[in-house]
Formats: C-alpha cells, sequence, structure tokens
C-alpha cells in the first residue's frame, strides 16, 4: 500500500525526484540550533557567455545581499572562500570547505537557453555531507534578481527562517513633478531597493499606501477626484477603484490600514465632521466610526492580532499614540515621552510586542520604538535629518522610513535594534510614506 | 545606476498612456486660471518580474504582472481671485487679519452664486504626513465655518485638507514655513 501510495506520488511530481533529495530530519534538527555559517562561492554559468556570466554574478550577489541582510547569519570570510582550491560544482569536496569551518555551503549554478534563465541552488549540509536543499528555479533571461531571491527566501526556509528576500515596498513618488505641477504617484520596488516599477499614472497626489495583507492590492488616498479619498489599486491587474463608499464623497479619507486577516480596513477621516477613526470592510462597505472624541484621531494601525488598534490623538492636549481594542474601547495612552508623536506601526512578529511611531525631538523627527511589555524607548534615528512614517518588515526584523537630510527625502531602513541605519536608492526624487509589503505567497 | 545597467529593461513591454485626452475631462469654465493641459503622453513600463517557476517542486501558479493604474485627475483649478490666508505656527484659529480678508471673499463668493468654492487647508513641513492632513483640515473647516457665518450658501462650499503634502514653497525656512501655513481658495463655475 505503502509503495503505491509514493509511486502515485512519484508519477504526480516526476522532477521532484530528480532534483530533490530527500533531507534527513535529525539534520534539520542540528541546523535550527545554532547560528549558521554559510560559505557562498561564485555561481558558477553553464555554457561561457557574457549573458549567462552576468545573469550568475547578478544572482550571486543577490543571494549574499539578502542572506547577509537579516544580521543572523554568519559568513566565512571572502579571502577564505577564493583559497578553496577550483572545485566541481556537482561534486563538491567537502572536506576542504570543512577545513574553513563551512556548515552549510550553497553551490549555485545559472543556464541560458534562449532567452530562458535557470538557476540551480544546492545546500549542502558541511558536518554531514548532506543535500539539504536541491532545486530548480526557470525565468525570463532578463530576471536574475527574482531568482535569486527566491532561492535565498528558500535557502533561510531551511534553516527555519522566515526572510524577506521577496517582498517589496510601496511609497508615494514626487519623481514625475513637471513644473508648476506638483504630483505624488505611488511606486513599488523590490526591498533592495530595485526594480522600481510606477503604480499610479494620474498626476495628481497620491498618498499613505498601505498593502492589503495577501500582497495583491494596495489602498492609498488619492486627491484625484479633488477630495482626498480612499482607493485600491488591485496591482497585478492594472485596476484602482475607490472604496470611499457612496454615502462618503463629501468626506476626506486618509491613513488607510488593512487589518491582519486582510478584512477590515481602519481609516481616518471627517464623515461625522471631526477627524476620527473608522473601520470598513476591505470593500469600504459598512465602515462604522471607533472614536468619537472632539480631538483629532488619526493614522490607525492594527495589532498582529487584529483585536487591537493603535493611533494618534490629541485628546490630551499634544499628538501622542494611544490603543483601544477594535470596538472603540479600553482606549489608553501609550506614549508619555515627547510632545509630539505621530504614525504609529505595530511590529507583526508576535516575538517582538513594540510599536514604531514618529517622535519630535528638539525640532526634528526621528524614529522610535517603545517596548509594549516594558514601556521603554528605544531610539532608532539619530542625526539622519528628520525622519518619519515607519514601517516594519514582514518579518519584525527591519523598518523603512523617510528621512530628509539636506533637501531631499529618501527611503531609509534600519534594524529593529536602530544599530544599522543605510538610505535605499529607490531612484529620483523624494520619496515618501513607505510601506513595507507581505511576504508573497507561493 | 546600478539599476538601469541591468538586464531588466531587456524585457520592458512599453505601454504608452495618452493623457492627452485629459483636457476634454477637466471644467470647461475656468475663472481666471489658465489650464495646464501641457500633459505630455505618459510613458511608462512594465515588467515581467516573478513570472518564475519552479520545476523541482512542480509548477507554481505565478507570472503575474505589475501594471500601471490609469486614472486621469479630475483637478480643481490652481488659483483664483481669493487671496489665500495664512495661519500661525500649529494653529487653526483665524488671526484678525485672516478674518478682515474673509470678510472680503464672502462677499466676492455671494456676488457669484454659480461659483462653487474648494477650501483647501495646507500646513508647513514641521509635523508628520498624518497629524498635518488632520491639522489642514481643520483650517480648512474654521475658514468654511467663518464664510457660512458671514453668510455665503453652505452649499457653495467645499473643503479638502492638503496636510504638507502641496507646499507652495519648498524651502526650509520660516519664511517658506509661513507661506506654507495657508488656506487656498480653488474656484469653479
Amino acid at each position: 500500500m505503502a509503495l503505491i501510495a509514493s509511486a502515485l506520488l512519484l508519477s504526480m511530481f516526476p522532477s521532484r525526484r530528480a532534483v530533490t533529495q530527500p533531507s534527513q530530519p535529525d539534520a534539520r534538527f542540528d541546523i535550527v540550533t545554532q547560528i549558521q555559517r554559510f560559505a557562498i562561492p561564485d555561481c558558477v554559468p553553464r555554457g561561457g557567455d557574457d549573458a549567462v556570466r552576468d545573469a550568475c554574478n547578478t544572482m550571486t550577489t543577490v543571494l549574499r545581499r539578502d542572506l547577509r541582510f537579516e544580521g543572523i547569519f554568519q559568513f566565512v570570510p571572502d579571502n577564505l572562500l577564493t583559497a578553496i582550491p577550483a572545485m566541481n560544482p556537482d561534486a563538491p569536496n567537502l572536506d576542504d570547505w570543512k577545513s574553513i569551518a563551512a556548515q552549510i555551503l550553497v553551490i549555485s549554478r545559472a543556464e541560458i537557453k534562449g532567452k530562458d534563465l535557470a538557476l540551480e541552488v544546492k545546500l549542502h549540509y558541511v558536518p554531514t555531507g548532506q543535500v539539504i536543499l536541491s532545486r530548480r528555479y526557470a525565468g525570463k533571461e532578463g530576471n536574475p534578481r527574482a531568482l535569486a531571491h527566491q532561492a535565498a527566501d528558500d535557502i533561510m526556509k531551511q534553516v527555519q527562517f522566515q526572510g524577506v528576500s521577496r517582498t517589496k515596498i510601496v511609497f508615494a513618488s514626487d519623481r514625475d513633478s513637471s513644473k508648476g505641477h506638483p504630483t505624488k504617484e505611488l511606486y513599488i520596488v523590490d526591498y533592495d531597493g530595485f526594480n522600481p516599477r510606477r503604480l499610479t499614472v494620474n498626476r495628481s497626489l497620491n498618498i499613505l499606501p498601505n498593502w492589503r495583507p495577501d500582497g495583491r492590492a494596495i489602498s492609498y488616498v488619492s486627491y484625484r477626484q479633488g477630495i482626498p479619498g480612499l482607493f485600491l489599486a488591485a496591482i497585478y491587474e492594472g485596476r484602482s477603484q475607490t472604496i470611499t463608499g457612496d454615502g462618503y464623497r463629501s468626506a476626506q479619507v486618509f491613513a488607510p490600514s488593512f487589518s491582519p486577516d486582510g478584512s477590515r480596513v481602519a481609516f481616518a477621516s471627517n464623515r461625522k465632521s471631526n477627524m476620527d477613526i473608522w473601520v470598513a470592510n476591505a470593500d469600504g462597505s459598512g465602515a462604522r466610526q471607533i472614536t468619537s472624541s472632539p480631538a483629532i484621531d488619526t493614522a490607525p494601525c492594527w495589532s498582529p492580532t487584529g483585536q487591537e488598534i493603535a493611533f494618534t490623538s490629541d485628546r490630551g492636549g499634544t499628538p501622542q499614540i494611544w490603543i483601544m481594542d477594535d470596538e472603540g474601547l479600553n482606549v489608553r495612552r501609550l506614549t508619555n515621552v515627547g510632545n509630539y508623536n505621530d504614525a504609529p506601526n505595530w511590529n507583526p512578529s508576535k516575538q517582538h510586542p513594540e510599536i514604531a511611531y514618529t517622535s519630535r525631538l528638539e525640532g526634528r523627527f526621528e524614529i522610535a520604538v517603545v517596548d509594549l511589555g516594558t514601556s521603554q524607548v528605544r531610539q532608532i534615528t539619530a542625526g539622519r535629518g528628520s525622519c518619519e512614517s515607519p514601517s516594519w518588515a514582514p518579518n519584525g526584523r527591519h523598518l523603512v522610513f523617510s528621512c530628509r537630510r539636506g533637501r531631499r527625502w529618501s527611503l531609509t531602513i534600519a534594524d529593529r535594534t536602530g544599530a544599522r541605519v543605510e538610505t535605499l536608492d529607490v531612484g529620483p526624487g523624494n520619496s515618501y510614506q513607505p510601506d513595507w509589503g507581505p511576504v508573497p505567497a507561493r | 545606476m546600478r539599476r538601469h545597467g541591468l538586464t531588466f529593461h531587456g524585457s520592458l513591454v512599453i505601454a504608452f498612456f495618452v493623457l492627452a485626452a485629459c483636457s476634454t475631462r477637466r471644467p470647461p469654465a475656468i475663472l481666471t486660471a489658465p489650464t495646464t493641459s501641457d500633459t505630455p503622453p505618459d510613458a511608462t513600463s512594465k515588467s515581467d518580474d516573478a513570472s518564475w517557476n519552479e520545476s523541482g517542486e512542480g509548477f507554481l501558479p505565478i507570472g503575474d504582472e505589475l501594471t500601471n493604474t490609469t486614472d486621469i485627475e479630475e483637478s480643481w483649478p490652481e488659483s483664483g481671485p481669493l487671496a489665500d490666508i495664512h495661519f500661525d505656527f500649529d494653529q487653526y484659529t483665524l488671526t484678525d487679519l485672516s478674518r478682515a480678508i474673509l470678510e472680503g471673499h464672502a462677499g466676492w463668493i455671494k456676488a457669484h452664486p454659480d461659483t462653487r468654492i474648494m477650501i483647501e487647508g495646507h500646513c508647513d513641513e514641521r509635523g508628520t504626513v498624518e497629524y498635518n492632513l488632520a491639522l489642514g483640515d481643520r483650517r480648512a473647516g474654521a475658514v468654511l465655518d467663518y464664510l457660512v457665518r458671514r453668510g455665503v450658501e453652505a452649499g457653495q462650499l467645499t473643503k479638502a485638507s492638503y496636510g504638507k503634502e502641496r507646499p507652495v514653497d519648498s524651502e526650509h525656512n520660516e519664511e517658506a514655513w509661513a507661506r506654507n501655513r495657508r488656506a487656498h481658495f480653488a474656484i469653479r463655475r
């Protein structure tokens, strides 16, 4: 019976047997319990032309960068990599790699046939000699980065880690402005800043984008009809429509935020004259007012459970971050440091119960994070000009935000401790209001 | 630029969105402002990113393309005979000077009952995006309420907050900030 079942499985997935070798559970157990030391030698092209060599180089660069980005893995230094004698990529001598204390050896090969590019990745677990991943990725020749991002994601999954290699960031850009006609259009880039694509084309103001958690749609605020309204762009279909709701066209909507399950959207609106928090179904229907204080309430964001909402309110005299449940009850003030705090963004990882926000310090704005357990505040940015609009990576290990240094607003990425802060090059003009997208479904 | 050096552009499909058609969608009658219909045809592009397949584990339903949305702005004209009024830092209360100016505006609007006025509330950059949008709403609302109290028909008035999203002066100094803290009046018949 078991034989028949496995024969059936093999016939359903004929290619699986060819390239994937079974991994041993005990080897996996070893892997998760320690920090891994990776060796990622250069990708080896099959065939010798420039195109495949270029693709190979790009993929090596992307693989290394994706794995380094998370800051949790160790790597065999480059000078030791080059000290290893020339190898047969299909049968590496693991003793060589053992001698430089590599634990996971990542062998990659690339091939171009016609317009098609293939990347093969093999993960050797050096201590036991096992192949723990063997996979082939196929795509268009012009697209080596996407293949390498996918491979990096799979490699991290093998060591029980959810990476963000395939994630994208949406933001507002003024690069399409012309003289006398300032615009903000939405753009999407890979998380590493490459591959920018324009999303909106309406020469109006399009701001405050927020990914739907399935990664297939983005809500945002657009002035294309004069009064700022709520829109939903289906990014793979090239369609964008208003979800403001028919009865509310004369009211303004700001700061949309999808609930973690994607079923609801919270936003700020002056529908009942004052700026309050509302929650509607994901298509904008069934909107309900959640706050009703005479103060300004805005910038809602959801807790990872979807049961609470953090928001900005000046009901205490100055703008501060407050928390309530998703019915608007149990309202309490979160921030007590500083006299101007706004734009909360809740860490999506349940391992890190904390909220990032924008805080005014000595006339400038900085990114800060408050720990929900201890109420301790840590400052993420300092001396980078003025920074605002923080958004967490889906695994909760990095933040993206926008900083103005001199005259230019740039997207900036920091790890969650603030130890590493780097500007992200996403192209010309000023870049604002980034929102880090989810890990795409497979 | 590093990304332009890559072969990504090799697989571009160029799509043209001819925005010139938008001039026909603009309001036909405008009081003073010339239309800015110098919109060139806009060339944008899409690529077939993420169209990978994985033969190791069977084929996966990937191959979607990001494409552009093609909405066309229906904008209000940029300026009119009604001068901007200005606000103090982080305030939405009307100054004595602003009230005096609005007195004149109210008379003009009442004398032109066939016009509709969009009151735009704007802020300087020394605040966050979200809170400034709320503050701009308060500024526009203070102006709207005042005009209605001076006898203007409420149906002629609409408001929108621009926060700090559309400064009239892009410098980063006191003078620019003062100019940017404003209520602006866009008019159409």
